[in-house]
């Protein structure tokens, strides 16, 4: 619990950071001002409002929603390489993006929001699925499979699409590097909900999860029925992973890096992780965007790379420490 | 769906190519000598069957009245790669428009005697290849590669097709308009103005060194103080942090680009902080108006002018409410 | 014996088709003609523009076969490649590095360097003190170092002015564009050097397929082996992104498709296959690029991707009927 609460401390750090710190200085004073008199004229008052909130509420989403896909991916398929971002889901997106805007010829966020939901959607289902998320007794190695096979087969189309349409390389080279920083153009309430919903389906079959993570004969015997939780499973994922790119685009490192943090701060009751992966993988996104904003100013490093560059050491530190056999 | 080598005169062409390959012959007295960033070339007469594999040297080609034999094509949805204002020159031919990497076999297959490689980013190995088929002209030695200007490309191919007196006509018609455009503006000289570009949430501004400054710059205008002294990732461009728009709160300012980001330009909040804003002396350059920016060409900068002046004119007339047309069709206002 | 003359057959026509077809097409006997004669266009073809080009991709395909076949072997993981681990990634965050500080090297001579960095980086970093490294540790540090810099690419990309970042892209793809008989030369120099090489040390792997603890009964010094082995693979690898590019996807489908073509059960003939395989599969992947859309000349790694991954697909199915991944 002690543990918890140190997180939900975090958390507020990394808003508190998210909220205060970036090129423009907003005092507290100035924040009071913005929020009894919004004055869309003045600077400050833009860029906590128009800007830091929105990234804020961006960051909680698509963080939390992240982090939650990255745990139940890892249990279901017992494997600790599953992210949701890793795996073609990302590629998915972009594919869909791309094509998307160049049959539409519309490449403003909304319609990039609205575009990648389905297409990372449709992708996490199918590396799931291909990846035997459906199937309870598999190794790590099929899902890692399907998503490389997936992730090369659309990355290919979406290289071909870029190379050919020059144009559309441009929406691609700054999507394709996930950020906070159209938050405000993006449909956050709508992706809010459905972050939301995947997370209290995840709270709710997480005994279930457990019951089938001791194995499928095992846990029929115990009274759950496998088909029906895998398919939960698979909602959660794709419910989460999609509103998470249709708000930050691709941020591939965070569901990674975040479940075995996540295991460490809260033990391995699963509901206690699913809680702890959605503030730890929030906190994190958050710090990640704050960091990024004031690493080479006045350019912004995006929120994307800097998960990457931030987890990419916490990962390599975690796979070293992994014993050989524990992860197979 | 490929093109059988069955025509004669294809063959032929093939052959030809071959034989050049073999035995390149010159004459000194005629051959052309062109410095440039691969090394030098040497033309033995003047080029008439041009290949095009700069993104946008067709523009100057077509000028000179040469019709390349293939297009490099670069965006947009226009006939054989040819966007509106050079669409005239074209006339009936039907260059092919070539998409993706330099297809060597292909250039081979058109036998040209005259490769442009200026501004096509192809590597030196391409370079060497390209050399065995046809002289390939690349940008000149001081030039970074998409960084020559519409001048020094005109009358390098004007040397290498012997259209120098019609390249020098063009350039003089274009400086021309410039200045008359300087002369019937007086008020605008020495004010401040900015090209920006809005995408994937950043905002970013052209320098000195790229093509759509360098035609600010030539009505008179000048760069901001704040932004000129922004070191950008090289001469191009530099990004701006979207919490301090400031740098490019000139008194001009231009809104670049490629058709979709009008609605994201609307809804950007701190846009609204900026004076420019405010005081209606925005204007926002659809894809067409961009693409002639961005070509920089001798054809697409008069097209640009003849736009962008009374645009301009709306915007700077010391007036807040006068609505400048582009920006009110974007929802900018 | 029938699956090896299966594979050379394959390998003939599809240097053949490669040769013949493409935006301009050449009767066989144009091209017997320009062989014969040096002359016309047949040689021209052969000559210059074509016969490097295909000659690359057969060396190029065959060293990254191979180069992934001995990973996967060593490592007992079908997912320990090149691409996977990292070399891929590091091979074209150099070449983006290269072109955003303005460096004017050869691409592939920069992408192999940055791919060895990438390889030296994954064994520096999954080295522990007095234990063996076991093979998944491995894969995962190369697969973080994979992550870490294909960041980095994504943020250089974002900083580079539009045509630029067009060009750096391509060279992230993979390319066969403009090869010439350099090129040839040495990726078959030190491609059967480092191919020799290798299978020198077939018993060695052998031992090691065994398991460790047998290995090392049966008298080999286990670290020793691996390493040499490992190096091996890396610089195979390495030879081949140097003339053709980061190509992703060679390295990593080659030896299992191999073997399924040549049917071979022992290790030099898996690894045989699997640099045949890694050259057809280039060979092949080439000619589409540049053929299959007419007006449309693609980098050859967009299309390795495109015909791997199915492949990559239609297998987990099969075995996941199977039962066996």
């Amino acid at each position: 619990m002690l543990r918890l609460l140190g997180l939900f401390t975090l958390l507020a750090l990394a808003l508190a950071l998210a909220l205060s710190v970036g090129a423009r200085p907003v005092t507290p004073a100035v924040a009071l001002e913005a929020l009894r008199a919004y004055d869309p004229t003045n600077p400050a008052h833009v860029t906590l409002m128009a800007i830091r909130l929105p990234r804020l509420a961006a960051g909680l989403i698509a963080g939390g929603a992240l982090g939650l896909a990255g745990t139940v991916m890892q249990v279901m398929t017992r494997n600790p390489l599953a992210d949701p971002g890793l795996l073609g889901v990302n590629a998915g997106a972009a594919f869909a993006l791309l094509i998307g805007a160049t049959a539409l010829g519309t490449s403003d966020a909304t319609s990039v929001a609205l575009l990648t939901f389905p297409g990372a959607a449709l992708a996490s289902a199918l590396v799931f699925t291909l990846g035997g998320g459906l199937r309870g007794d598999v190794g790590p190695v099929r899902l890692t499979l399907a998503g490389a096979a997936l992730n090369a087969l659309l990355l290919s189309l979406v290289t071909a699409i870029v190379l050919i349409r020059q144009d559309t390389l441009d929406m691609f080279r700054f999507w394709v590097a996930g950020s906070l920083t159209q938050a405000a153009s993006r449909p956050l309430m709508e992706m809010a909900l459905i972050a939301a919903a995947g997370g209290i389906l995840a709270l709710a079959i997480a005994p279930q999860i457990e019951a089938l993570s001791l194995g499928s004969a095992l846990s029929r015997s115990l009274g759950t029925k496998p088909r029906r939780v895998q398919a939960a499973a698979l909602a959660v994922v794709t419910l989460c992973t999609g509103a998470a790119v249709a708000v930050a685009g691709p941020i591939a490192f965070l569901g990674l890096m975040v479940p075995p943090l996540a295991r460490r701060v809260a033990g391995h009751a699963l509901r206690r992780e699913l809680l702890a992966s959605a503030l730890l993988g929030a906190a994190l996104l958050l710090f990640a965007d704050t960091l990024g904003r004031v690493v080479m100013p006045p350019a912004e490093v995006r929120a994307g790379i800097m998960t990457a560059l931030i987890g990419g050491p916490i990962f390599l530190w975690v796979a070293r420490r992994l014993r050989p056999g524990a992860t197979a | 769906m490929t093109t059988p080598l069955a025509s004669l005169s294809r063959r032929g062409f093939l052959a030809g190519a071959a034989s050049l390959l073999a035995a390149p012959k010159l004459h000194a007295a005629e051959e052309l000598r062109f410095a440039h960033a691969y090394g030098e070339t040497v033309l033995a007469a003047p080029a008439r069957r041009v290949v095009s594999l700069g993104y946008t040297t067709q523009d100057s080609l077509l000028a000179l009245g040469i019709v390349p034999q293939a297009i490099r094509y670069w965006y947009g949805d226009h006939p054989y790669g040819v966007w509106p204002w050079a669409q005239p020159l074209l006339g009936d031919g039907q260059p092919m428009l070539m998409t993706g990497e330099v297809s060597i076999e292909t250039v081979a297959s058109l036998a040209p005697d005259l490769i442009v490689g200026i501004g096509s980013g192809i590597s030196e190995a391409e370079y060497a290849l390209l050399s065995q088929i046809a002289p390939v002209l690349m940008q000149a030695p001081e030039f970074t590669t998409y960084g020559m200007p519409w001048d020094a490309e005109l009358r390098m191919l004007a040397r290498a097709t012997g259209t120098s007196e019609r390249a020098e006509a063009l350039v003089a018609d274009l400086h021309g308009r410039f200045e008359a455009l300087r002369a019937r503006h007086p008020d605008w000289q020495g004010q401040t103005a900015v090209c920006a570009w809005h995408e994937g949430g950043q905002t970013s501004a052209f320098l000195d060194g790229d093509s759509r400054a360098q035609v600010l710059r030539e009505m008179g205008f000048r760069l901001p103080e704040a932004l000129a002294q922004m070191q950008g990732t090289d001469d191009f461009y530099t990004a701006l942090s979207p919490e301090d728009l400031s740098p490019i709160d000139a008194d001009l300012l231009l809104w670049i680009s490629d058709g979709g980001q009008a609605d994201d330009l609307a809804a950007l909040a701190m846009r609204r902080t900026l004076r420019a804003n405010a005081e209606g002396r925005e204007a926002f350059c659809d894809a067409l108006l961009s693409g002639a920016l961005s070509f920089g060409s001798v054809l697409s900068v008069p097209y640009a002018l003849k736009r962008l002046e009374p645009e301009i004119s709306a915007a700077l007339d010391g007036d807040p409410k006068t609505v400048v047309p582009s920006a009110s069709e974007a929802g900018l206002l | 014996m029938k699956g090896a003359l299966t594979l050379c057959l394959l390998l003939l026509c599809a240097t053949l088709a490669a040769l013949m077809l493409g935006p301009v097409q050449l009767s066989p006997a144009l091209l017997w003609q320009g062989l014969r004669t040096g002359e016309g266009p047949g040689a021209l073809v052969l000559g210059t523009i074509r016969g490097p080009r295909v000659v690359t991709a057969l060396g190029a395909g065959a060293v990254l076969g191979l180069s992934g076949a001995l990973f996967q072997a060593l490592f007992r993981n079908p997912l320990a490649a090149p691409d996977i681990m990292g070399f891929t990634a590091g091979a074209g965050l150099t070449i983006i590095a290269a072109i955003a500080l303005g460096l004017t090297l050869p691409p592939p001579l920069l992408a192999a360097g940055g791919g060895l960095a990438a390889a030296l980086l994954v064994a520096l970093l999954s080295q522990r003190r007095g234990q063996a490294t076991p093979p998944l540790t491995m894969i995962l540090v190369g697969l973080g170092i994979g992550f870490i810099a294909s960041a980095l690419s994504s943020f250089l990309l974002t900083l580079l002015p539009h045509p630029q970042a067009a060009e750096a892209q391509r060279w992230l793809t993979g390319s066969l564009a403009a090869r010439d008989w350099t090129h040839v030369a040495q990726v078959w120099l030190i491609g059967a050097l480092l191919a020799a090489l290798a299978l020198a040390q077939m018993r060695r792997l052998a031992a090691l397929e065994l398991g460790e603890d047998l290995a090392a009964g049966l008298g080999l010094r286990v670290g020793r082996a691996r390493i040499a082995l490992a190096g091996t693979a890396v610089l195979l690898a390495a030879a081949g992104v140097a003339v053709a590019g980061p190509v992703p996807f060679i390295a990593l489908m080659s030896g299992p498709l191999g073997a399924r073509i040549t049917g071979a059960r022992r290790l030099r003939g898996q690894m045989l296959s699997a640099a045949g395989t890694g050259a057809l599969v280039l060979v092949v992947a080439d000619l589409a690029a540049r053929a299959a859309l007419p007006g449309i000349q693609l980098p050859a790694g967009v299309m390795t991707g495109l015909l791997g991954a199915p492949y990559l697909l239609w297998r987990l199915s099969r075995e996941m009927e199977k039962g066996e991944l």
